[in-house]
Protein backbone atom coordinates (compact mmCIF):
# COMPACT_ATOMS: atom_id res chain seq x y z
CA UNK A 1 0.00 0.00 0.00
CA UNK A 2 2.81 2.15 1.06
CA UNK A 3 4.78 1.44 -2.13
CA UNK A 4 1.31 2.34 -4.16
CA UNK A 5 1.18 5.54 -2.75
CA UNK A 6 4.58 6.27 -3.82
CA UNK A 7 3.81 5.34 -7.21
CA UNK A 8 0.79 7.79 -7.44
CA UNK A 9 2.38 10.18 -5.66
CA UNK A 10 5.44 10.43 -8.12
CA UNK A 11 2.49 10.53 -11.25
CA UNK A 12 1.08 13.77 -9.38
CA UNK A 13 4.01 15.22 -9.14
CA UNK A 14 5.29 14.78 -12.42
CA UNK A 15 1.77 16.22 -13.41
CA UNK A 16 2.39 19.14 -12.05
CA UNK A 17 5.61 19.74 -12.72
CA UNK A 18 4.29 19.68 -16.05
CA UNK A 19 1.82 22.39 -15.51
CA UNK A 20 4.73 24.25 -13.95
CA UNK A 21 6.56 23.91 -16.94
CA UNK A 22 3.79 24.73 -19.39
CA UNK A 23 2.93 27.87 -17.19
CA UNK A 24 6.49 29.45 -17.93
CA UNK A 25 6.24 28.87 -21.49
CA UNK A 26 2.85 30.85 -21.82
CA UNK A 27 4.54 33.20 -18.95
CA UNK A 28 7.04 33.92 -21.96
CA UNK A 29 5.08 33.45 -24.92
CA UNK A 30 6.58 36.44 -25.88
CA UNK A 31 9.91 37.37 -24.05
CA UNK A 32 12.79 38.44 -26.59
CA UNK A 33 15.23 39.10 -23.69
CA UNK A 34 16.99 36.52 -21.63
CA UNK A 35 17.71 37.07 -17.44
CA UNK A 36 21.18 39.41 -18.35
CA UNK A 37 19.30 41.33 -21.14
CA UNK A 38 20.42 40.60 -24.05
CA UNK A 39 18.49 39.76 -27.09
CA UNK A 40 17.69 36.10 -27.10
CA UNK A 41 14.27 34.62 -27.05
CA UNK A 42 12.93 32.54 -24.54
CA UNK A 43 13.44 28.77 -25.29
CA UNK A 44 10.56 26.45 -24.84
CA UNK A 45 10.73 24.22 -21.88
CA UNK A 46 9.85 20.71 -22.41
CA UNK A 47 9.14 17.87 -19.72
CA UNK A 48 10.24 14.52 -20.66
CA UNK A 49 8.94 11.27 -18.19
CA UNK A 50 10.53 7.91 -17.89
CA UNK A 51 9.23 5.06 -15.83
CA UNK A 52 11.08 4.48 -12.61
CA UNK A 53 12.08 0.76 -12.84
CA UNK A 54 13.89 1.07 -9.03
CA UNK A 55 11.59 -1.76 -7.97
CA UNK A 56 11.91 -3.63 -11.52
CA UNK A 57 10.21 -4.52 -13.72
CA UNK A 58 8.24 -6.80 -12.40
CA UNK A 59 6.36 -4.40 -10.01
CA UNK A 60 4.36 -1.47 -10.44
CA UNK A 61 6.67 1.30 -11.36
CA UNK A 62 6.83 5.21 -10.63
CA UNK A 63 7.56 8.14 -12.99
CA UNK A 64 10.69 9.99 -12.97
CA UNK A 65 10.76 13.76 -15.13
CA UNK A 66 13.58 16.11 -16.35
CA UNK A 67 12.89 19.49 -17.90
CA UNK A 68 14.68 20.29 -20.99
CA UNK A 69 14.77 22.54 -23.78
CA UNK A 70 13.10 22.73 -26.69
CA UNK A 71 16.14 23.16 -29.51
CA UNK A 72 14.32 21.56 -31.96
CA UNK A 73 11.31 24.05 -32.97
CA UNK A 74 12.44 27.20 -34.67
CA UNK A 75 11.91 30.88 -33.31
CA UNK A 76 8.71 32.38 -34.28
CA UNK A 77 10.35 35.40 -36.91
CA UNK A 78 8.04 38.18 -36.98
CA UNK A 79 8.65 41.30 -39.43
CA UNK A 80 8.61 44.58 -36.89
CA UNK A 81 11.49 47.22 -37.81
CA UNK A 82 10.21 49.38 -35.18
CA UNK A 83 10.48 46.61 -32.28
CA UNK A 84 14.02 47.59 -30.26
CA UNK A 85 15.28 43.97 -30.73
CA UNK A 86 14.77 43.69 -33.93
CA UNK A 87 17.55 42.84 -36.27
CA UNK A 88 19.52 44.52 -38.73
CA UNK A 89 16.78 43.22 -41.41
CA UNK A 90 13.39 44.18 -39.16
CA UNK A 91 13.03 40.90 -37.99
CA UNK A 92 12.20 40.04 -34.27
CA UNK A 93 12.81 36.52 -32.88
CA UNK A 94 9.96 35.71 -30.74
CA UNK A 95 10.10 31.90 -28.28
CA UNK A 96 9.42 28.73 -30.09
CA UNK A 97 6.21 28.33 -27.38
CA UNK A 98 2.58 27.81 -29.55
CA UNK A 99 -0.34 28.76 -26.94
CA UNK A 100 -2.21 26.33 -28.75
CA UNK A 101 -0.35 23.21 -28.07
CA UNK A 102 0.95 24.35 -24.73
CA UNK A 103 -3.22 24.73 -23.58
CA UNK A 104 -3.64 21.25 -25.10
CA UNK A 105 -0.81 19.81 -22.90
CA UNK A 106 -2.27 21.45 -20.28
CA UNK A 107 -5.23 20.05 -20.44
CA UNK A 108 -4.02 16.19 -20.34
CA UNK A 109 -1.72 16.92 -17.43
CA UNK A 110 -4.59 18.23 -15.71
CA UNK A 111 -6.45 14.95 -16.28
CA UNK A 112 -3.34 12.72 -15.83
CA UNK A 113 -3.55 14.52 -12.49
CA UNK A 114 -6.70 13.51 -11.74
CA UNK A 115 -6.20 9.72 -12.92
CA UNK A 116 -3.71 9.79 -10.20
CA UNK A 117 -6.04 11.38 -7.61
CA UNK A 118 -8.68 9.01 -7.88
CA UNK A 119 -5.67 5.49 -7.75
CA UNK A 120 -4.72 7.36 -4.18
CA UNK A 121 -8.43 7.14 -2.91
CA UNK A 122 -8.91 4.00 -4.29
CA UNK A 123 -5.70 2.76 -2.14
CA UNK A 124 -6.73 4.57 0.53
CA UNK A 125 -10.69 2.47 0.32
CA UNK A 126 -8.13 -0.56 0.30
CA UNK A 127 -6.20 0.11 3.14
CA UNK A 128 -9.02 1.05 5.44
CA UNK A 129 -10.74 -2.10 4.26
CA UNK A 130 -7.80 -4.19 5.34
CA UNK A 131 -7.68 -2.66 8.83
CA UNK A 132 -10.95 -3.43 9.76
CA UNK A 133 -9.86 -6.80 9.97
CA UNK A 134 -8.38 -5.59 13.01
CA UNK A 135 -11.79 -5.11 14.18
CA UNK B 1 0.81 -18.04 10.51
CA UNK B 2 1.68 -21.15 13.09
CA UNK B 3 -1.20 -22.10 15.51
CA UNK B 4 -2.95 -24.65 13.60
CA UNK B 5 -6.30 -23.54 14.97
CA UNK B 6 -5.87 -20.24 12.67
CA UNK B 7 -4.48 -21.64 9.78
CA UNK B 8 -7.97 -23.00 8.32
CA UNK B 9 -7.21 -23.51 4.71
CA UNK B 10 -9.44 -21.26 3.42
CA UNK B 11 -8.15 -17.94 5.25
CA UNK B 12 -4.38 -18.82 4.01
CA UNK B 13 -6.47 -18.85 0.34
CA UNK B 14 -8.10 -15.48 1.25
CA UNK B 15 -5.13 -14.14 2.30
CA UNK B 16 -3.56 -15.13 -1.30
CA UNK B 17 -6.33 -13.45 -2.86
CA UNK B 18 -5.89 -10.43 -0.59
CA UNK B 19 -2.42 -10.38 -1.18
CA UNK B 20 -2.69 -10.41 -5.09
CA UNK B 21 -5.31 -7.28 -4.84
CA UNK B 22 -3.16 -5.48 -3.42
CA UNK B 23 -0.05 -6.27 -5.51
CA UNK B 24 -1.91 -5.57 -8.96
CA UNK B 25 -3.27 -2.66 -7.40
CA UNK B 26 0.23 -1.10 -7.31
CA UNK B 27 0.87 -2.80 -11.06
CA UNK B 28 -1.99 -0.64 -12.16
CA UNK B 29 -1.13 2.39 -10.11
CA UNK B 30 2.08 2.47 -11.78
CA UNK B 31 0.41 1.97 -15.22
CA UNK B 32 -1.21 5.53 -14.27
CA UNK B 33 1.35 7.04 -12.95
CA UNK B 34 3.35 6.16 -16.16
CA UNK B 35 0.15 7.52 -18.42
CA UNK B 36 2.07 9.91 -20.27
CA UNK B 37 5.64 8.59 -20.52
CA UNK B 38 6.66 7.44 -24.09
CA UNK B 39 7.38 3.76 -24.82
CA UNK B 40 5.93 2.84 -21.49
CA UNK B 41 3.89 -0.60 -21.95
CA UNK B 42 1.53 -1.13 -20.00
CA UNK B 43 1.89 -3.89 -17.00
CA UNK B 44 -0.19 -6.39 -15.54
CA UNK B 45 -0.19 -9.36 -12.94
CA UNK B 46 -0.95 -12.94 -14.55
CA UNK B 47 -4.71 -12.51 -13.51
CA UNK B 48 -6.05 -15.86 -15.43
CA UNK B 49 -2.85 -18.12 -14.05
CA UNK B 50 -3.61 -16.75 -10.34
CA UNK B 51 -7.63 -17.64 -11.14
CA UNK B 52 -5.92 -21.38 -11.85
CA UNK B 53 -4.14 -21.53 -9.05
CA UNK B 54 -6.77 -20.61 -6.55
CA UNK B 55 -9.02 -22.87 -8.75
CA UNK B 56 -6.44 -25.56 -8.55
CA UNK B 57 -6.15 -25.13 -4.78
CA UNK B 58 -9.41 -25.35 -3.51
CA UNK B 59 -9.74 -28.56 -5.20
CA UNK B 60 -7.50 -30.26 -3.89
CA UNK B 61 -8.78 -29.35 -0.84
CA UNK B 62 -11.96 -30.92 -1.81
CA UNK B 63 -10.47 -33.76 -2.38
CA UNK B 64 -7.65 -34.58 0.75
CA UNK B 65 -10.15 -35.60 3.61
CA UNK B 66 -10.90 -33.00 6.26
CA UNK B 67 -7.38 -33.22 8.35
CA UNK B 68 -7.79 -29.84 9.84
CA UNK B 69 -9.32 -30.93 13.06
CA UNK B 70 -6.64 -34.40 13.36
CA UNK B 71 -3.51 -32.62 12.32
CA UNK B 72 -0.35 -33.66 13.72
CA UNK B 73 3.30 -33.04 13.80
CA UNK B 74 3.77 -34.87 11.59
CA UNK B 75 1.57 -33.46 8.86
CA UNK B 76 3.24 -30.14 6.97
CA UNK B 77 1.46 -27.18 7.89
CA UNK B 78 -1.13 -26.25 5.23
CA UNK B 79 0.09 -22.77 5.27
CA UNK B 80 3.56 -24.20 3.44
CA UNK B 81 1.49 -26.67 0.96
CA UNK B 82 -0.64 -23.28 -0.19
CA UNK B 83 2.53 -21.22 -0.81
CA UNK B 84 3.87 -24.15 -3.26
CA UNK B 85 0.23 -23.67 -4.55
CA UNK B 86 1.01 -19.86 -5.76
CA UNK B 87 4.07 -19.75 -7.46
CA UNK B 88 6.39 -16.39 -7.18
CA UNK B 89 5.76 -15.83 -11.12
CA UNK B 90 1.57 -15.29 -10.32
CA UNK B 91 2.60 -12.62 -8.33
CA UNK B 92 5.30 -11.19 -11.17
CA UNK B 93 3.66 -7.81 -13.52
CA UNK B 94 4.79 -8.41 -17.00
CA UNK B 95 4.04 -6.52 -20.09
CA UNK B 96 0.15 -6.54 -20.73
CA UNK B 97 -0.93 -6.47 -24.22
CA UNK B 98 -4.14 -5.82 -24.37
CA UNK B 99 -5.38 -5.09 -28.10
CA UNK B 100 -5.64 -1.08 -28.15
CA UNK B 101 -3.80 1.51 -29.52
CA UNK B 102 -0.02 1.75 -29.76
CA UNK B 103 0.22 5.70 -30.06
CA UNK B 104 3.02 7.74 -31.59
CA UNK B 105 4.84 7.89 -28.16
CA UNK B 106 5.12 3.90 -28.71
CA UNK B 107 2.76 3.57 -25.65
CA UNK B 108 -0.30 2.06 -25.42
CA UNK B 109 -2.75 3.29 -22.93
CA UNK B 110 -5.86 2.94 -22.07
CA UNK B 111 -7.09 5.13 -19.19
CA UNK B 112 -10.79 3.84 -19.19
CA UNK B 113 -9.42 -0.31 -19.17
CA UNK B 114 -6.78 0.77 -16.56
CA UNK B 115 -9.78 2.02 -14.56
CA UNK B 116 -12.37 -0.37 -14.67
CA UNK B 117 -9.38 -3.21 -14.36
CA UNK B 118 -8.77 -1.05 -10.86
CA UNK B 119 -12.43 -1.67 -9.37
CA UNK B 120 -12.88 -4.98 -10.59
CA UNK B 121 -9.38 -5.71 -8.61
CA UNK B 122 -10.34 -3.73 -6.12
CA UNK B 123 -14.04 -5.00 -5.39
CA UNK B 124 -12.08 -8.78 -5.59
CA UNK B 125 -9.94 -7.44 -2.58
CA UNK B 126 -12.75 -6.00 -0.93
CA UNK B 127 -14.31 -9.74 -1.08
CA UNK B 128 -11.65 -11.48 0.22
CA UNK B 129 -11.07 -8.75 2.79
CA UNK B 130 -14.72 -9.18 4.09
CA UNK B 131 -14.53 -13.08 3.91
CA UNK B 132 -11.50 -13.08 6.17
CA UNK B 133 -13.27 -10.77 8.52
CA UNK B 134 -16.37 -13.16 8.75
CA UNK B 135 -14.06 -15.51 9.83
CA UNK B 136 -12.27 -13.69 12.14
CA UNK B 137 -15.54 -12.28 13.79
CA UNK B 138 -16.55 -16.35 14.12
CA UNK B 139 -13.52 -17.16 16.04
CA UNK B 140 -13.82 -14.43 18.01
CA UNK B 141 -17.31 -15.36 18.97
CA UNK B 142 -15.80 -18.82 19.67
CA UNK B 143 -13.52 -17.17 22.08
CA UNK B 144 -15.91 -15.20 23.79
CA UNK B 145 -18.72 -17.51 23.48
CA UNK B 146 -20.62 -14.50 22.61
CA UNK B 147 -22.43 -14.84 19.16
Amino acid sequence: MQRTLDISTSGLVAQRHRLDTIAGNIAHANTTLDADGNVAPYQRRLITFMADEANGKSRGAGVKHRVELDAETPFRSVYDPSHPHADKQGIVKYPNVDIITEFSDALLATRAYEANIAVIDMTRQMAEQSMQILV
Amino acid sequence: MQSSFLSTPTLDLLERAAVFGERRHEVLAGNIANISTPTYRMRDLPVREFEQALQAAVERQQAAPASTSATTASEPAPANRVDDLFPARVFQASDANPENLTFQDANNRSLEMQVMEMTKNSMMQNFALQLIRFQMNSLQSVISEQP
